[in-house]
């Protein structure tokens, strides 16, 4: 057994401070050197759609000798070891015709040892990657009518060599008569196979595909000389109608996102916009692209999906803070070496912020509807977050990815999981007041955005950043404590949500919920009573969360139950929150939950007398409304 | 109920159209969707006529025609267009103008049937497997025609390469039936089953097994299948004195779990409709087991034999159902006796029928108020009464408890006797003359005690009428005791209640905790005045949890075995939106009835024992 720097990396990530290298695995270190023995040929075989299954051929040039491919765990944007290789299949490896045995590595089982043949200068690699073929099993990447292709899921690389040294070239084949979008320059196309200019390895998996039957393309900067484009994949041609009207808002996004910045991050950018009810969701950030999963209604139901809007200024928001501008301890040399996301609470945190702050000055929301998201996510870090109240902070949460790795969690509230998102907007919500308050109103957070993401136009080449950095361009602007004032909020169990007053305005629940949390009870199909009786309840009875220590927990009331019944009657999200009422005009009327867990039903009675509980901000009259300013168009 | 002046006088059936000839073509090439086309061709004259749809149908007795089914009628003499009104009374009767120079009308239509509910004849015809049809459904007739003495020339197609089975003589040429010029008593006698998978099994020169199903698979019978049905016949014409009363006999069997189960009896075949692996599942065989036996017997009771008041000239005619308790309990008799005797059962199982049905009638807590004879007078309602409660409002009681009454005759006349006579001599004697006649053979109640007189002499009268008339708590027919049984109850069911359950999927409480209950936990039926009952539920009512498990009918058992040792069975309950708790006090464990045997010599046993 060797040691190798992955190899102390993983266990340092692994196993703490356990430093005896007993347990390493056999994959060569990543050097900063070009992959001498020349480009990977990459084809992948997008036709089986009915069996959703992308069949791989990729040519590895290679000397001979000992040989490790790894399959991508580390995917960027996912911030977690979370490649899906328990879809990979189907692998041999071939040299000069001959078939050569593989080794999957016992303590990296993304890592494929082979030995290439004397006399051989490359190796042949077939695989299938097999999509979900439904949600259960993960993310479903093809459907009917279109396909989604993440070139991580569908290459293996050689180890050893940093990803952005190794030259890949790309080509894939589609379905008879489907369109294809992607940030990839097309080199050829022949009937439906196309064929890319090659590019860097790293490149590559960050210029995914969609690919569609039913496709339009819409021009966000009509005119400009470097194109932004909207690529629409829908279920049916009917929901790509989208009208001047909605378009209209997305144009203004890019405006206001170049007002602000004053420099860009692409040679092109293209928003890949699924609007899809089958094919599985996404939001993610590439540097001149973004996945964009809507639901299949987004433009026809224009109402409805109102608070999806801002999935595209937040996905966008990334070119320049994530892509571009990434903590220097999550930018990784390939897609095996761990990542360390201890920043992400500017790169996803920032983002949030920029997300929903962005979707009003570009009108893709109102400034209602922005400020009653505004008052959902300070309720939740007022009173919907008691694990960040108690045993963990927003610092910690951003290790959430690889610990939870996005899956269900019994306790949400009280584990608290990417908090940095939400938490991290509030942050930087409340830096925002205190640049106002320093500056007597002459500097913003507008000023740190153009300071630390607006440099160097056009060059998308990763520029990497520190704590301190993020501090000395926050001093930079206006002096101050900077690093107390961060650090207390990132590391502390205290209040998060000090810039909503700050900027004129209060937190207040009343018994009606917003136009924004009915929208969220209709697209998850629950009714969340989290502020009042401290449980949110889906469509069937299912009981969702229960808040830590809330009045439904006390009653013994568990997110694995189901609510059959309340006081007697069926239950309904009405009778429920009918019986919250009640309880409240008459404090001798319980509220009784019927409950069923596994083969098992008990009733509790819950003691809350406070009747119905939702979120607003209600205007400060003695402060002025900097809000207001914030979300105000440039 | 009638109200047509024409109509309500029984008498008055013209001669109209007697002896005229009604052609029929029938179009079921879509009966997979439902949906049979018709065209009826009635002999007509200039002038205002009335013609009917079948109302009365033999062996429903009840007026369920299923003129409901009936759509898209459009009436032409020659190319003219002729409009029609119904009768505002009589919703089976229509009216027309005959136009002038006219001697006949062309009456088109569709049949449909729903493919869920509806009933018996009204109820789903057809899937993409299998079809029946009964050609009451198809035809129209003049007003007041005698069926006897009306000819029906008819034409059938089945949907393309089925093979079809019906006792109507005729010939098939690819998928059209050119039936043979039939009366039609006999037309609307002769069904026709039909199916993607058919297999005929000829039992003899005779006799023959058309079976129509949803899968290949279904057709697979065991060869015992076979010669258990080849003994049927030969037990029956033993039991019948050697006469029988058709030209041939086809029995027509529709297998499948999308058709309502079914069985209707004709003098010359019988429809018989139940589940799809009804022949080749061993449970589920042995549950229908008697429906063949049933409906052959009734070729000689019910078909040639038929209460007087029963048999009507027209379909148009009320029916009295008075002696239902002969023609449906006697043929309920007949069907476990030859059941057993041709060896479709074994002696135990033939027990177990007679004591599930035994246990069934004895908590009869509608007998109180409700005599065996007004369930048959009320036959009409009693088919059609749906819904709960049924040991209290009582249902076709002259069945199982005409069984258990017929029981008591065969047993008294075998005490009487020094058993050298039985209800086998009964038989002989009412059902063995005219061998090969189908013309219906009337009789009264008196025929029946005379019959018996002769055969064995005692007052019949009194003793059917003790029995017929009762009302009171006690279960008024002993056949099981005089026959050396004696019925009890146990903990475990008895294997044809086994086989049933297995077959429902429900859960028979009735004799323990009072209730019987789907797997769902729809409650069936509460026992009147039972131990259910007195906490409070009714049928309708759904069973959500047993003592806070989740509902399932062996949790339910599994807690009425448990509160033997004093806990309480407690039901977590859903009335409609409403959840609410009820205590049983129920301490007994679980009763299921079976036959142990008691003194005197074993009559049962003789009475299943195979003749030939």
């Amino acid at each position: 057994m060797k040691t190798t720097v992955l190899a102390t990396a993983l266990l340092a990530a692994g196993l703490g401070l356990l430093a005896a290298p007993v347990h390493a695995d056999d994959v060569p270190p990543v050097q900063d050197t070009p992959y001498a023995p020349g480009t990977l040929k990459i084809h992948v075989d997008a036709t089986d759609v009915a069996h959703r299954i992308f069949r791989v051929h990729e040519t590895i040039p290679a000397a001979a000798g000992p040989l490790t491919l790894l399959y991508p765990q580390w995917i960027p944007g996912h911030h977690s070891p979370t490649g899906p290789i328990d879809k990979f299949a189907g692998l041999t490896v071939k040299a000069n015709g001959k078939t050569l045995e593989w080794t999957r590595d016992p303590l990296n089982v993304y890592a494929f040892h082979v030995n290439v043949p004397e006399g051989a200068s490359a190796v042949d690699v077939d695989f299938q990657f097999l999509s979900a073929q439904e949600r259960s099993q993960g993310r479903v990447m093809m459907t009917p009518e279109m396909l989604s292709l993440q070139w991580d899921t569908v290459s293996v690389y050689p180890a050893g060599h940093n990803i952005r040294m190794i030259d890949a070239d790309a080509s894939v084949t589609l379905p008879a008569g489907w369109e294809a979008a992607t940030a990839l320059e097309l080199e050829s196309k022949n009937g439906n196979t196309l064929d890319y200019k090659t590019i860097s390895y790293n490149a590559l998996i960050d210029s995914p595909m969609l690919a569609g039957k039913y496709h339009k393309q819409i021009d966000l900067d009509p005119g400009a000389k470097v194109p932004v484009h909207m690529d629409l994949f829908a279920d049916a041609p009917k929901y790509l109608e989208a009208t001047p009207e909605q378009i209209k808002p997305h144009r203004e996004l890019i405006q206001q996102m170049y007002k602000l910045y004053g420099a860009h991050h692409y040679g092109h950018y293209t928003f890949l916009t699924s609007l899809s009810d089958k094919l599985g969701g996404i939001g993610l950030e590439h540097h001149q692209s973004s996945e964009d999963g809507v639901s299949a209604d987004y433009f026809t139901e224009w109402k409805k999906n109102a608070l999806s809007r801002d999935l595209f200024s937040h996905e966008y928001n990334h070119s320049w803070d994530g892509k571009y501008r990434r903590g220097a301890d999550l930018t990784t040399p390939n897609f095996n070496v761990p990542m360390s996301n201890t920043l992400l609470w500017v790169y996803e945190g920032q983002t949030q912020f920029w997300g929903m702050v962005m979707a009003a000055r570009a009108d893709l929301w109102t400034d209602e509807q922005a400020r009653d998201m505004f008052a959902y996510a300070a309720a939740t870090y007022d009173k919907g977050r008691p694990g960040l109240a108690s045993w963990r902070n927003v610092q910690d949460t951003t290790n959430d990815p690889t610990i939870a790795q996005r899956a269900p969690l019994p306790y949400r509230n009280y584990q608290a999981s990417e908090d940095y998102y939400v938490a991290g907007a509030m942050i930087w919500l409340d830096v925002d007041a205190k640049l106002r308050e320093l500056s007597g109103g002459k500097n913003t957070i507008d000023d740190f955005a153009k300071a630390f993401f607006g440099m160097n136009n056009g060059d998308w080449k990763v520029n990497t950043y520190t704590f301190e950095d993020v501090v000395s361009t926050l001093n930079n602007i206006k002096p101050f404590d900077w690093a107390s004032f961060l650090r207390t909020r990132l590391d502390g169990h205290g209040p998060l949500i000090g810039g909503i007053a700050e900027h004129g305005w209060k937190l207040t629940y009343t018994d009606k919920p917003s136009d924004a949390v009915k929208a969220i009870e209709a697209r998850r199909g629950n009714a969340d009573l989290t502020y009042s009786l401290g449980l949110s309840v889906g469509k069937d009875g299912g009981i969702n969360d229960v808040l830590w220590d809330g009045p439904a927990f006390k009653a013994g009331v568990g997110p694995s139950m189901k609510v059959v019944a309340v006081n007697g009657t069926e239950y309904s999200a009405d009778a429920l929150k009918d019986a919250v009422t009640d309880a409240a005009k008459d404090k001798s009327k319980p509220v009784e939950l019927l409950l069923k867990g596994f083969d098992s039903y008990k009733t509790v009675r819950i003691d809350y007398h406070d009747g119905l509980k939702y979120p607003h901000l209600e205007r400060i009259a003695s402060k002025p409304d900097t809000l207001s300013k914030l979300l105000k168009a440039r | 109920m009638l109200g047509s002046a024409a109509l309500s006088v029984a008498a008055a059936v013209a001669s109209l159209a007697s002896g005229s000839t009604v052609n029929v073509d029938v179009d079921a090439s879509e009966i997979s969707r439902r949906i049979v086309h018709a065209k009826v061709s009635l002999p007509a004259k200039t002038g205002p006529m009335t013609f009917t749809y079948p109302k009365w149908i033999p062996g429903d007795h009840s007026p369920d025609g299923t003129i409901a089914g009936v759509v898209n009628m459009r009436i032409t003499a020659g190319k003219e267009t002729v409009a029609w009104t119904r009768d505002p009374v009589e919703m089976f009767a229509f009216h027309v103008d005959v136009p002038p120079k006219a001697t006949s009308i062309e009456i088109a239509f569709d049949f449909v049937t729903p493919s869920d509910g509806g009933t018996l004849s009204g109820s789903n015809m057809g899937t993409e497997n299998v079809g029946v049809i009964n050609f009451n459904q198809l035809v129209f007739v003049p007003e007041n025609a005698k069926s006897d003495d009306v000819t029906v020339k008819a034409r059938l197609t089945v949907p393309k390469g089925w093979g079809a089975g019906t006792a109507l003589p005729g010939t098939r040429k690819g998928d059209v039936f050119d039936f043979d010029a039939a009366s039609l008593t006999t037309f609307v006698d002769s069904p026709v089953n039909m199916g993607r998978h058919f297999k005929r099994f000829v039992l003899d020169d005779k006799h023959a097994v058309s079976v129509a199903a949803e899968s290949e698979a279904a057709l697979d019978v065991p060869t015992d299948v076979v010669t258990e049905w080849r003994q049927l016949v030969a037990e029956a014409g033993a039991l019948f004195g050697g006469a029988r009363h058709y030209r041939r006999y086809e029995f027509l069997v529709t297998l499948s779990d999308h058709v309502d189960f079914f069985g209707l009896e004709h003098h010359e075949s019988s429809d018989n409709r139940f589940a799809e692996r009804g022949l080749i599942d061993d449970d589920k065989r042995a549950y229908y087991a008697s429906l063949l036996p049933h409906e052959y017997a009734h070729s000689w009771n019910g078909k040639f034999r038929r209460p007087a008041d029963l048999w009507t000239p027209t379909f148009d005619m009320p029916m009295q159902d008075d002696l239902l308790w002969v023609y449906e309990g006697l043929t309920d008799y007949w069907c476990g006796v030859l059941t057993a005797r041709a060896g479709l059962w074994d002696a135990s199982q033939y027990r177990d029928s007679l004591a599930s049905i035994a246990a069934a009638m004895a908590h009869r807590s509608g007998r109180a108020w409700r005599s065996l004879q007004d369930t048959a007078d009320a036959a009409p309602l009693t088919y059609f009464g749906g819904g709960g409660w049924i040991s209290f409002r009582r249902g076709t009681d002259f069945y199982p408890e005409g069984q258990l009454l017929w029981l008591d005759v065969d047993t008294r006349i075998r005490e009487l006797s020094g058993n050298k006579r039985s209800l086998d001599d009964f038989a002989r004697a009412f059902y063995g003359m005219d061998n090969g006649s189908y013309v219906t053979k009337t009789y009264t109640f008196d025929d029946v005690v005379n019959t018996l007189n002769q055969v064995q002499a005692s007052d019949w009268a009194t003793f059917l009428h003790d029995r017929l008339d009762y009302t009171g708590s006690e279960l008024p027919e002993h056949g099981i005791e005089r026959g050396g049984w004696k019925l009890v109850y146990t903990d475990t069911p008895n294997a044809m209640d086994k086989a049933m359950e297995k077959v429902r999927h429900g859960v028979n409480l009735a004799y323990s905790l009072g209730l019987s209950a789907g797997s769902n936990g729809n409650i069936y039926d509460v026992q009147w005045d039972g131990p259910a009952f007195k906490a409070g539920l009714v049928p309708g009512l759904v069973i959500v949890a047993v003592n806070s498990k989740d509902y399932s009918p062996d949790v339910l058992k599994d807690a009425v075995t448990a509160a033997k040792a004093g806990a309480p069975i407690e039901l977590l309950v859903k009335n409609d939106e409403l959840y609410s708790t009820y205590r049983i006090d129920y301490h007994d464990g679980l009763k299921y009835p079976h036959l142990v045997r008691a003194k005197g010599s074993d009559l049962l046993g003789d009475i299943a024992t195979a003749r030939k």
